[in-house]
């Protein structure tokens, strides 16, 4: 399988006032193949939301900017591409589902008026065309009669029935690559292992790639097949997601995985923290970014940022502790 | 619905008779005795009396008031002590010359307004924005009977390119059917009289206009910068769909509901009658009757009209608030 999208040294730059800019992610390089799930995992403030819509050129500018590396998908590079070529891919190639279902359907306009009109632009299929796709796809994602569901607005739905129809929206057009920006994070537990489930077959049936951004560690044992590990801006660790859990490689992910609790705990023990909290990207740590946290912290770590290396296996890791593999950046 | 309706219309009753009553009571605390001013300064103290005596004016208040309430609930506004016309008949007769002149100014003021303020909302902190913020504060702050002074004797005075007051011209006056001079003109084919009647129109409604610009664009610009913040926008835009698309039709509906608001007040001010631009460009409106009226201790035309102010406040309020439901699917009455 070739490669859907391969992003390279993506720094992604945000003005926070006239004199400060931070790099809300610097310099990134990942690909992610034809059918294949990528899970972006990290905390608040890592980076992985903006380095997914750096890739659907969504970042809001001004403030931010992307300032440097290239974004191939297919081969070719979005980042060349003109605001006419972009829209293009935007919603047709490459779509997204977005985290906050409440406040992502615009209000004022009918869900079916919402679906079409993607519909009809990318797959440039007639109105009475559209809506019969429309409906084909609500019924697709379990939505109980999607004929009527058609003709009304978003407040009259759930949380998890609006983003069914995100997804929907999202999925219409026959994207190659979803990117779901933590889709199930605002709603709550059964719901969220619905959606999911949804999210999972639907890329089985159209054979869709997916990028998939979360927090939740769970979630990507479930649905992805490799994992990429951002710490404030920088990627840390990236492997295929068996491998990484049963044999985290950097610290951080290492206390990720140790902050999960487990039915084994005995009782009474605390639960396992990462100690401190996230630095602000202004007044980021000289060398390593996470070595103020770090509990495997050495001299080497606070003189200079350690490189990302590529081990034999593939697997990435960008940690001192780990001298095997080649240097790539 | 007409539930809604019904209820609305009900409940402008009190909001109605207690605007009718403070005027009652004003003009008879504040307003001369009416008496001398139809017989004029030097009239003897005997005819005044008796004057005054055959318009009920020496009867108590409460008793004057009863009677006209008694009046108004048969229809009858009463009647105006210099015309002797009844106060209802001139009162409709005076509408629509405010209602032309308030549509013409709040159109204009709406479609420059609305497309500034979205211009400026898209291109913010731009030189073009800044100098619509700056040239829509002296628009809102600029008073309307100088700057109406300042448009006579620019464009009336000095260029002699518009007719400095008044609504039409003898000469090429449209036949009246509906009594909105535009219209008249336009049903009987007479384009003379149209081009008249707009100049005539042109800078009254301009000195109404601009005020209404910048209010209407710094509202929209407000309204305008939170909502393409929006989730939903973001959405569009992940769509594909243009920025023109997105612009224009996500973003703009939801932001019209706040703007219809300030359109809607606006236009309600303007139907009772611009009273400063009225009178400063001598137009035949309500506003200026009342004005009239108040110089004139004319008791039945101040209350009359300001009776018909109020409930035109009410019904464009009610309007307004019809109007939300179907800019917005989430407001059901």
């Amino acid at each position: 399988m070739g490669k859907l999208l391969e992003v390279k040294n993506l720094t992604t730059q945000f003005k926070v006032d006239k004199t400060k800019i931070i790099k809300a992610v610097d310099n990134s390089s990942f690909y992610i193949d034809e059918g294949e799930t990528l899970a972006i995992v990290g905390e608040s403030g890592s980076g992985k939301s903006v380095t997914a819509l750096s890739v659907m050129q969504l970042v809001p500018d001004p403030p931010g900017k992307i300032a440097g590396g290239e974004i191939l998908f297919q081969g070719k590079d979005l980042l060349k591409y003109s605001k006419e070529e972009m829209r293009a891919v935007r919603g047709g190639d490459i779509s997204m589902i977005f985290q906050e279902p409440m406040t992502s359907l615009n209000p004022v306009f009918t869900i079916g008026r919402q679906l079409t009109e993607s519909i009809m632009l990318h797959l440039k299929l007639n109105k009475r065309d559209a809506e019969d796709r429309a409906v084909e796809f609500l019924r697709k994602l379990q939505i109980p009669d999607p004929v009527r569901r058609m003709k009304t607005y978003p407040h009259q739905h759930s949380g998890g029935m609006r983003q069914r129809v995100m997804i929907c929206m999202a999925l219409s057009c026959n994207p190659k690559l979803l990117i779901a920006d933590e889709p199930t994070t605002a709603l709550d537990v059964t719901i969220q292992a619905q959606i999911l489930n949804l999210i999972v077959k639907l890329r089985d049936e159209e054979k869709t790639a997916v990028m998939f951004i979360t927090h939740d560690l769970g979630v990507v044992a479930d649905v992805a097949h490799r994992a990429i590990v951002m710490y404030a801006g920088s990627i840390m660790e990236m492997g295929p997601v068996r491998e990484m859990f049963r044999n985290p490689l950097h610290p951080y992910t290492q206390g990720l995985l140790g902050a999960i609790p487990r039915l084994s705990t005995p009782r009474g023990q605390k639960l396992y923290t990462i100690p401190g909290i996230v630095p602000d990207l202004s007044q980021l740590p000289k060398g390593c970014p996470f070595c103020t946290r770090c509990d495997q912290c050495m001299d080497v770590c606070h003189q200079k940022k350690p490189p990302l290396r590529r081990l034999e296996d593939g697997r990435e890791v960008r940690c001192f502790k780990i001298e095997r593999g080649e240097e790539i950046g | 619905m007409a539930k809604y309706i019904l209820k609305r219309l009900l409940l402008a009753i009190p909001v109605v008779l207690g605007i009718v009553t403070i005027v009652f009571i004003l003009m008879r605390i504040f307003s001369p005795n009416p008496a001398y001013l139809l017989l004029g300064q030097r009239a003897s103290a005997d005819r005044a009396a008796a004057l005054t005596e055959h318009l009920g004016l020496n009867e108590p208040i409460w008793k004057q008031y009863i009677i006209y309430l008694k009046q108004m609930l048969t229809g009858d506004l009463g009647t105006s002590l210099f015309s002797q016309e009844p106060v209802l008949k001139e009162l409709l007769s005076r509408m629509p010359a405010t209602i032309e002149l308030a549509l013409f100014a709040v159109i204009i003021g709406s479609v420059v307004g609305i497309a500034l303020g979205v211009i400026c909302a898209v291109h913010q902190n731009s030189w073009l924005d800044r100098i619509c913020q700056v040239g829509g504060l002296v628009g809102v702050s600029m008073p309307r009977f100088w700057l109406g002074f300042m448009l006579m004797l620019a464009f009336a005075v000095n260029l002699k390119w518009l007719p400095p007051s008044g609504r039409f011209n003898f000469l090429v006056r449209p036949t009246e059917i509906t009594g909105f001079y535009i219209i008249d003109s336009i049903i009987t084919g007479n384009w003379p009289a149209l081009w008249s009647t707009l100049k005539y129109m042109l800078l009254p409604g301009f000195c109404i206009a601009i005020g209404s610009i910048g209010s209407i664009m710094r509202y929209t610009r407000s309204t305008m910068l939170e909502t393409i913040r929006q989730d939903y926008i973001r959405t569009a835009r992940a769509k594909g769909l243009s920025e023109r698309v997105v612009i224009l039709s996500h973003a703009l509906k939801n932001a019209m509901i706040p703007i219809v608001t300030v359109i809607g007040m606006e236009l309600g001010g303007l139907f009772s009658g611009s009273v400063l631009t009225e009178t400063v460009f001598a137009w035949p409106g309500v506003g200026k009757y009342i004005v009239d009226g108040i110089n004139n201790s004319d008791y039945a035309v101040v209350q009359g009209g300001c009776m018909l102010v109020a409930l035109i406040s009410v019904v464009m309020n009610l309007l307004v608030d019809l109007l939300y439901g179907t800019l917005d699917p989430r407001i059901r009455y």
